[in-house]
């Protein structure tokens, strides 16, 4: 049998050799992660009478929604999921490491071939390791904590195809953009989306970690690419050795195929209020913004630091807007500042936030008013997500972004 | 279909609240929120849908259109619409995360690819397992509905996952 991506880890996950869309399979999870919704998780696994879990070294605690705590409320919260996971004898405890997905991914934490579950729909990330991650709620967790496995069906896989290469000014969340934009972001459902061809080869993990990343507002189960020489790399200096490359089958069938040029694209924007309403930045002129938001797991990594310190060196930050950096790690966060994009985004009049999700889903340190408007480097922009259902929220890259906090409206940036 | 499970579990008979395409989570349960207990929640909830939070009774039905529960994994919007008394959803399609969420917390969400935008607030709705027909009691109109696989009927008959797990803890331990 000639398998996709998707087939071949829910096979091997449940024991099979073969698996077919449709198909409903109880799957050994590989790796769990788990982040401050483990409260809720402890709850469901207490009522259920739950006392051990069935292999705690595969679960990873990371807290990100709500460090630092933004009320006391919180705070106590966070102290009892900390306690919990401790109880329960999860030996992977972060609790203020940066995003969950973002830890998970620059640890080391992914593998090729795995099936990681999280709870937390940006779990699609781990599909840039060729991993297939896909996010579920806390009650499903602490199933799958108490018994080390859940059904699954088999969801139809779908082949994007990438050509050519970003031009100069264009980047991953660009074209992610644009395929939500073309595609829907209903797309997805029941599928697995997998990216290849020469395009997607040349990307490096940062890039295809965004476009995984966004692989949930396409709707899909997984969003998934190949394991190469490039992944493997990045793997080793992370100390994972002895790996393989993993691909899909030659012959494997898809239920559909699409082919995206990237030397076609230009800096795309997704307006309020679905991440699918996305058009070139060009036709956006005189939207002024009250704040730039570049954070998330989505895209607030080294490299989206350093576009952002190359853009807005010897400009400052335009005097009606807040642009706030959260870089998405403690990782990131250092290496940055060792290499001076922190310096060069605090002279610019950046306001440097502490890693982790804050403002991206609306929980704390930049929420917007009635009547805002604010760019962001985030994944979403349904209606109140960061804030007042009066508020607007419009997504594109950093570049496009950090370019839009120097003029105080949305921007190309190659006109800075 | 009929199965071993459908003659375990009532019709759902109710009042009808209509929403339409991409309903997402983030309006169930805005972030503020997620964190706080029920009934402070309620609050939150629903931001463009005032109405419904407030003049819905226990026992209602909501019918949308596509993609409803799109967005974030949180599970405190199949909370948020279960402890408003939310007894049925049927949407043309759900986001997937949400439709299991939804089963794993016993919360009838069934999927109606053939639903049309007929339907007014207020109308009378009724869910029939065995035959998975949903009807408009109101126009008369009836619908097919995608029935539950077995695997998810289980977990719905339960009364939930953690019935579930609680029910294979006990057999375990036997």
């Amino acid at each position: 049998m000639e398998l996709t991506l998707a087939e071949k880890i829910l096979a091997r996950a449940s024991g099979n050799d073969w698996v077919k869309p449709g198909d409903f399979v109880t799957a050994r999870v590989d790796r769990m992660m788990i982040n401050d919704m483990f409260v809720l998780v402890a709850k469901a696994l207490q009522e259920a009478g739950v006392s051990e879990l069935s292999d705690p070294g595969r679960a990873y605690v990371i807290f990100d929604h709500f460090v630092p705590p933004p009320s006391p409320k919180h705070a106590e919260m966070v102290r009892a999921a900390l306690e919990q996971a401790r109880e329960y004898r999860i030996p992977n405890i972060f609790p203020d490491a940066g995003v969950s997905h973002q830890v998970m991914c620059e640890t080391g934490f992914i593998q090729p071939g795995e099936l990681v579950l999280g709870t937390d729909s940006h779990s699609t990330m781990y599909g840039a390791f060729a991993a297939a991650g896909a996010g579920i709620g806390a009650t499903e967790m602490a199933y799958l904590l108490a018994t080390g496995e859940l059904w699954l069906q088999v969801p139809h896989s779908v082949k994007i195809e990438l050509t050519g290469s970003l031009p100069s000014g264009v980047f991953a969340k660009d074209l992610v953009l644009h395929i939500i934009g073309r595609l829907g972001g209903d797309y997805g459902r029941y599928k697995s989306v997998e990216y290849s061809g020469a395009g997607a080869a040349a990307l490096g993990m940062s890039e295809r970690m965004t476009i995984a990343n966004m692989g949930v507002e396409l709707g899909t189960k997984f969003a998934l690419f190949e394991a190469d020489g490039t992944t493997l790399d990045f793997l080793q200096q992370r100390g994972v050795e002895n790996l393989s490359e993993f691909a899909a089958d030659q012959k494997a069938e898809y239920e559909a195929i699409h082919a995206f040029c990237l030397g076609e694209l230009s800096p795309q924007v997704a307006r309020p209020h679905q991440p699918e309403n996305v058009c070139d930045v060009g036709e956006l002129s005189d939207v002024r913004i009250d704040q730039a938001y570049l954070g998330s797991c989505t895209n607030a990594r080294l490299d989206d630091l350093e576009i952002a310190a190359d853009i807005i060196r010897g400009h400052r930050v335009a005097s009606h807007t807040r642009f706030l950096v959260a870089p998405a790690s403690k990782r990131v966060l250092l290496e940055a500042t060792k290499a001076g994009y922190i310096e060069t985004l605090l002279e610019a009049g950046a306001t440097i936030l502490p890693p982790g999700c804050g403002a991206c889903a609306g929980l704390h340190s930049g929420l917007l008013g009635k009547g805002e408007v604010c760019l962001s480097s985030t994944n979403r922009n349904f209606n109140g997500r960061m804030g007042s259902p009066e508020a607007e929220i419009y997504l594109a890259s950093p570049a496009t972004v950090t370019a839009s906090a120097v003029t105080g409206s949305i921007v190309d940036s190659r006109m800075l | 279909m009929p199965s071993k499970f459908t003659k375990r579990i009532q019709s759902i008979t109710g009042r009808v609240w209509v929403f339409g395409d991409n309903i997402d989570t983030d309006a169930m349960a805005p972030g503020a929120s997620l964190m706080l207990e029920w009934p402070e929640r309620r609050d939150y909830m629903f931001p463009q849908h005032r109405e419904f939070v407030d003049q819905m009774n226990p026992g209602d039905i909501i019918v949308a259109g596509q993609n409803f529960g799109c967005g974030s994994s949180r599970e405190q919007a199949v909370h948020n619409l279960k402890s408003l008394g939310v007894a049925l959803v049927v949407a043309e399609s759900f986001s997937r995360i949400f439709f299991r969420n939804a089963i794993a917390n016993a919360l009838p969400a069934m999927q109606c690819p053939s639903l049309e935008p007929t339907w007014m607030n207020r109308d009378s709705g009724e869910f029939d397992w065995e035959t998975s027909t949903l009807r408009n009691l109101t126009s008369g109109q009836n619908y097919d509905v995608q029935p539950y696989s077995e695997e998810m009927m289980e977990i719905m008959v339960a009364g939930g996952l953690i019935q579930k797990l609680k029910a294979q803890q006990s057999t375990d331990r036997l």
